[in-house]
């Protein structure tokens, strides 16, 4: 992360400026390159026009040059004096002389009639018709000369006419001047150019060069060939692929073109050019590099305070109070540092008071529960054996509801700095909870235990006087030796928690934590939080043991027993859990539950055929809840046997806690028509005046009466009498328990109505009750005469 | 003989011959095609005449130049060339009518050149290109050279009276081609003066074209 964000930032610096310098460098790469290619052709362009003027110039010198000397030549009396000998042979020998004086590849001379008068080195045929110079004569007789450049036998010629006048003497001299390489390379020579003769006749479709031993290569040529003028002047500068060409003009005549072409060679410019583009590319790259460079240096001498801020800013964020960093910049870098020391120096003192907050009591100022619970855990940690003491203030809210929270922290106040006088100098205390404190001590037992709790309690109940009112508390010690009874603050906040409860009934003032305790109570915890499960998921079984009149043997009702067999903890007793289920409140879902369900398993077997009653069992709480009758007429909403054949026993001691609305719950109950019954009568306290008051039909007298029965003299008195008060009091006597065939005739002939036991049968499932009928069918000659089998 | 008859503009202007008893004087006057100018110092021959006398002339060379600048003379005559000159003389002539050469002479050639051919004969000298002289060689003895008003008249003899037509020659030193005479015919009778116009050149070619060279050397 660090080196990811150190790239980052230096590489973004870099990127920029690297950015930056690119495209400045490559724009002025490619604008110098665009004023090169510019600069190029427009140099060429400089040096084909002075090559122009120049081939202009020589032309022209040249065209006066040769006049001069013709006009030498026409004045000679000599040459004149053979023209006018009349002798042909004579003028064209002096004529010849002349021709070769000047140079001139031929010459000739024509009358005023234009009429032949001497030739010298046979001029072309073609120039022999005077037609053909006709104009040249006519411009020569008027100005004196005349010139102009034609193409002879493929080659670029000047024709010169100078008039021939002498006393009695009128003629014209016209001669012939080859333009060869000569001129060329004049012009070549001073321009720098390149000159080649192109001509074309009318008939021709192209060019012909008529220069010799043309260097350039035939595609070469065919290119320039190509390459064609414009009309306007500057259309006659032309860029071919490999030539810049400026093209003058000599002849342009219908029947002959001739043109000098003057020619630069770009290969050469362009090898020039490729090499400075090579130089410019080499400048830019080494610029770039420069730049990246110059711009790592500034990113790390930027990027390196702020990293070593960073660095700060986090040493300070994980806690640590580390020195700033010497950031030798100034401005924003210091700036931010002074910052950061700042923010150090206030982060210190709010995470002092934070802590001690967190591990103080507002209160009492004393060391709250998480400071205690670090301490015990150091403790823990090295393994020291230490004692600790709980105390509890009882009834706390209630001295701050009736005297005011102000009064109860008051007495907070006092109850610490009571234990704090009293308990040793290096003992801990704290103050854990609403009217808790916990104090950690050296480990003790025996009587320096018994010592030091009575002192403290004695201390922290001895009368005090608060705002002048004297005052005096009651209180709960508990303890607990450390680390043998809790090994881990879990375990400790636990079993100080039960130790508290197990105080709230204990006689002695102080408790000691008893080992196993937390246990089972973790194992009630688990049974109570599973049982919501179980009940939402159907995990609880009904179990059905029949009850038979007693008069007949026949199966008339069955009592629903719920059963629970936990996935972890295996079969779970009723007793057990339906106990808990009243202590955490789960015992009114588990009654609905238990409701439904027996009314459903009922529908089913009367519905084939079965026509049994039900019994359930009720708890005392269900009593207290006026709901259970909505609860149990919905239950049983489409109930097809009569009412009364759905008994609902309740226990004695449901009447114990509030038994005005348990005979006001009975009675309503009594009036949905159900019958009534009281289970396990004759254990815990039976109050017979309550009885009498109870809207009851039955009496389910006590298994523990009834299961040796037939051996307990003591117990057939019980019974009996019981059977006959029973029925004294117009109640008909159900007997449990019962496990042989002598005991159901005892009773039977004590005239109990009902009887239900392991002898007749064992709870067993809804869908096996047919089954059991059939037995119970079996049994009945047994159940009708006594002794008759075993 | 190279004489070749133009046909210039003519313009004759027709009088009816009527009244008049005694044609004995024909007048000419000369104007100047171009310009419609009476064309001075232009010599007229009316040929078929009586013939002339062959007589001696002379022409001179005085400061350069050849005096007269022209000179008319019957066929047959000798011309003196006499140098008044500090400077010696060339004179010489290349025209079919005469070809000769009088070569570097001081005062005076050593014979007179005759002139036996009719025809106009251009002399030059050869070390002083700018002077110019013509002698003209006529059979006929009607000549006249015209005034400043570019009048000529001839006294026609009886037998040339009576005729249709009159051939003239007609020559300038300013004609376009010197060496020629320009040939007119007029038809008798003749109301006086008639009128004849001559295409004459405005200035000498020569010099011109000297001037275009010079200034083109100048250029250079």
């Amino acid at each position: 992360m660090r080196i990811a964000n150190r790239i980052g930032f230096r590489g973004r610096l870099v990127s920029a400026m690297v950015a930056l310098v690119a495209v400045v460098s490559v724009s002025i790469g490619a604008l110098m390159m665009l004023y090169l290619f510019e600069d190029e052709r427009s140099r060429a362009m400089e040096q084909l026009s002075l090559g122009e003027r120049v081939a202009e110039e020589i032309l022209q010198r040249r065209t006066s040059l040769i006049l001069s000397r013709l006009d030498v030549v026409v004045k000679d009396f000599g040459f004149r004096s053979a023209l006018a000998s009349q002798d042909r042979a004579t003028a064209d020998s002096a004529l010849e002389n002349q021709s070769r004086r000047l140079g001139a590849r031929f010459a000739m001379i024509l009358d005023s009639n234009n009429r032949l008068l001497a030739t010298a080195d046979n001029p072309p045929e073609q120039l022999e018709e005077p037609d053909q110079i006709v104009d040249l004569l006519n411009q020569s007789q008027v100005n004196g000369f005349a010139s102009q450049i034609t193409v002879i036998d493929d080659r670029a010629v000047e024709l010169v006419a100078i008039p021939v006048e002498a006393p009695g003497l009128r003629a014209q001299l016209v001669a012939g001047f080859e333009l060869g390489a000569e001129v060329a390379e004049i012009i070549e020579r001073l321009s720098g150019t390149e000159v080649l003769y192109r001509a074309r006749k009318a008939d021709a479709s192209g060019f012909r060069f008529l220069s010799e031993g043309i260097e350039a290569g035939d595609d070469r040529l065919s290119e320039l060939a190509k390459v064609s003028a414009g009309e306007s002047l500057s259309a006659r500068f032309v860029s071919s692929d490999h030539y810049f060409t400026r093209i003058v003009m000599l002849a342009d005549e219908s029947e002959t073109r001739l043109q000098l072409m003057l020619l630069i060679n770009r290969d050469a410019s362009l090898n020039a050019y490729y090499k400075r583009a090579i130089e410019i590319l080499l400048l830019v790259s080494s610029v770039l590099i420069l730049a990246a460079l110059i711009a790592l240096i500034t990113a790390r001498s930027l990027g390196k305070p702020v990293l070593e801020l960073a660095r700060y800013a986090k040493s300070i964020g994980d806690g640590k109070s580390p020195e700033p960093p010497q950031v030798k910049v100034g401005g924003e870098l210091a700036e931010l540092r002074h910052a950061l020391g700042d923010m150090l120096g206030k982060l210190k003192d709010r995470e002092e008071q934070i802590r001690y907050a967190a591990s103080h009591d507002e209160i009492t100022g004393l060391p709250n529960a998480h400071a205690f619970l670090n301490s015990v855990r150091e403790g823990f940690r090295a393994n020291q054996t230490f004692r600790l003491f709980g105390l509890r203030i009882n009834e706390l809210s209630n001295i701050n509801d009736t005297l005011g929270l102000a009064f109860g922290d008051k007495v907070l106040r006092a109850v610490a700095e009571r234990l704090q006088r009293k308990l040793p100098d290096h003992a801990e205390l704290a103050r854990t909870g609403g009217g808790e404190f916990l104090m950690l001590a050296d480990a003790c037992s025996g009587e320096a235990l018994d010592a030091l709790a009575h002192q403290l309690l004695d201390t922290v109940q001895a009368p005090m006087q608060i705002d002048g009112t004297p005052f005096s508390l009651r209180c709960r010690m508990v303890s607990l030796q450390l680390p043998e009874d809790a090994r881990d603050t879990d375990q400790l906040r636990r079993r100080v928690n039960l130790t508290f409860e197990l105080a709230q009934t204990s006689r002695t003032p102080v408790t000691h934590y008893q080992p196993g305790r937390d246990e089972d109570h973790l194992r009630e915890l688990q049974i109570i939080s599973d049982l919501t499960t179980a009940i939402a998921d159907m995990g609880l079984h009904m179990n059905y043991q029949p009850k038979l009149a007693m008069a007949d043997g026949r199966l008339r009702q069955v009592e629903a027993l719920v059963r629970w067999t936990h996935p972890q903890l295996g079969f779970i007793s009723p007793e057990e859990f339906i106990f808990l289920a009243e202590q955490s409140g789960q015992i009114t879902d588990l009654t609905r539950h238990i409701l439904s369900r027996v009314a459903r398993d009922a529908s089913h077997w009367q519905a084939s055929g079965l026509k049994i009653g039900v019994a359930i069992n009720l708890s005392a709480l269900d009593l207290s809840r006026p709901e259970l009758i909505d609860e149990v007429s919905a239950a049983f909403s489409d109930w097809q046997l009569p009412m009364s054949e759905i008994t609902l026993e309740v226990t004695e001691s449901a009447l114990m806690g509030d038994p005005e609305t348990a005979l006001e719950t009975l009675g309503r109950l009594r009036e949905l028509g159900v019958t009534l019954s009281v289970d396990d009568f004759g254990t815990g306290y039976s109050s017979l005046s309550q009885l009498r008051k109870l809207p009851v039909q039955e009496l389910k007298i006590d298994k523990s009466f009834v299961l040796k029965l037939n051996k307990e003299p003591q117990d057939q008195l019980i019974v009996k009498s019981t059977i006959d008060m029973a029925h004294g009091l117009g109640l008909k006597v159900v007997a449990e328990g019962i496990e042989n065939n002598e005991t159901w005739h005892i009773l039977k002939n004590w005239g109990c109505e009902t009887g239900q036991g392991f002898y007749m049968s064992r709870p067993v499932a809804a869908p096996d009750l047919h089954a059991t009928c059939e037995a119970l069918q079996r049994l009945k000659p047994e159940l009708e005469y006594p002794g008759e089998t075993t | 003989m190279m004489f070749m008859n133009r046909i210039g503009p003519l313009l004759l202007c027709f009088v009816p011959w009527g009244l008049v008893a005694e044609p004995l004087t024909m007048s000419l006057r000369l104007v100047d095609g171009q310009t419609g100018k009476p064309v001075a110092d232009a010599r007229i021959i009316l040929n078929n005449g009586p013939a002339a006398e062959p007589a001696s002339a002379e022409m001179i060379q005085k400061n350069r130049q050849f005096r007269p600048g022209s000179l008319v003379v019957a066929r047959g005559s000798e011309v003196n060339f006499p140098n008044r000159d500090t400077t010696q003389h060339h004179v010489y002539s290349f025209s079919p009518a005469k070809t000769f050469n009088l070569e570097l002479f001081a005062d005076q050639p050593d014979a007179p050149v005759v002139f036996d051919k009719t025809g106009v004969v251009e002399v030059g000298c050869n070390i002083h290109d700018q002077m110019q002289g013509f002698i003209l060689v006529t059979d006929s003895s009607l000549t006249a050279q015209t005034n400043a008003s570019g009048l000529a008249s001839f006294s026609l003899p009886a037998g040339m009276a009576d005729r249709e037509t009159i051939s003239l020659s007609l020559w300038h030193p300013r004609l376009q081609d010197g060496t020629e005479t320009v040939e007119y015919t007029v038809s008798l009778p003749v109301t006086n003066p008639v009128e004849l116009s001559l295409d004459l050149a405005q200035a000498r070619r020569e010099s011109s074209r000297l001037d275009g060279l010079q200034q083109r050397f100048r250029d250079l």
